[in-house]
């Protein structure tokens, strides 16, 4: 497992600059749009990444709340916390396409205003575990970590349920792509899953060593109730 | 298709039919997506520097008050 993580990370940063070159000279120039259309390649990766985590972290948060399995409470954590890292880039990336396409940073458009409730919600979910101190806390998150995985088909779908400004899905909705701009797509998506794999191991790690150094201090002031100076 | 819909929109505001120049858009796209993603790396670095510093302190021997 200790030679898996680099050997992982070389393949994953190998991957994520053949993606960016494939995004950035491979794949060919949309007629009216031009290169601006080329952030498409990291806007929607992105998106379905995000989506793939919270998905993750609704499994996970349901495992816990049948189970009280720990490892499941950090995986829920762990797939929060990276999906709303992949879920800000997808909030930050949109406005900059939007600009120069659209003519406006922003609209309160279904699919807009619904991804950025779904971003709050799961930022509300890191505040309770960051900063509640109540032994039910897990319990708490994992609870509204079902509630706001409710969102993501929302999120989704909204598109079909609604008028949007927003451009319609490249796969499943109708929509038609050039198979080379999939071709890329597809490739970005793989590169960004590896690298969220990556990331989400690492946070694992950290938060494993976290709980075992939390337990240590806990046995180290039960065995000297007084206290200790060092 | 919906995707032509999309395209008739965004070109309408070009009546030259032009493609639009947006690579400082574009570089601001990446350039931001990578900006986050390395803060946040950074920020578990320094939890990971962090916790090791207090692994480090659980195992000297402690002095009583």
């Amino acid at each position: 497992m200790k030679r898996a993580f680099p050997i992982l990370g070389v393949l994953t940063a190998f991957l994520l600059s053949y993606a960016l070159y494939q995004a950035l000279v491979a794949a060919p120039t949309e007629q009216t749009m031009g290169d601006v259309q080329r952030i498409f390649y990291y806007h929607v990766p992105s998106a379905w990444t995000a989506f793939v985590l919270f998905f993750v972290n609704f499994g996970a948060s349901v495992f816990y709340l049948i189970k009280r399995k720990p490892a499941a409470d950090i995986v829920a954590l762990v797939s929060a916390e990276v999906g709303v890292v992949f879920c800000t880039v997808v909030l930050v990336t949109g406005p900059i396409w939007a600009r120069p396409v659209w003519g406006i940073w922003w609209t309160w458009d279904m699919r807009l205003t619904s991804t950025l409730v779904l971003w709050l919600i799961y930022v509300s979910y890191l505040f309770l575990r960051r900063f509640s101190s109540s032994g039910q806390t897990p319990t708490l998150a994992a609870a509204l970590a079902v509630l706001g995985a409710l969102c993501v088909p929302f999120v989704y779908f909204s598109i079909w349920f609604f008028r949007t400004q927003h451009p319609q899905p490249v796969m499943g909705g109708g929509g038609s792509i050039d198979p080379r701009m999939l071709h890329v797509l597809l490739i970005n998506w793989l590169a960004f899953s590896c690298f969220a794999f990556l990331v989400c191991w690492s946070r694992y790690r950290l938060e494993n060593l976290q709980r075992e150094v939390d337990q240590a201090h806990a046995l180290e002031s039960l065995l000297d109730p007084r206290g200790s100076t060092r | 298709m919906p995707w032509n819909r999309f395209w008739t929109l965004a070109g309408a505001r070009d009546e030259r039919k032009r493609p639009m120049s947006g690579n400082g858009y574009l570089f601001a796209a990446y350039a931001a997506t990578w900006i986050i993603h390395i803060v946040y790396l950074g920020t578990i670095v320094r939890r990971y520097s962090r916790l090791q510093r207090e692994i480090e302190d659980l195992k000297k021997p402690a002095v009583r008050s």
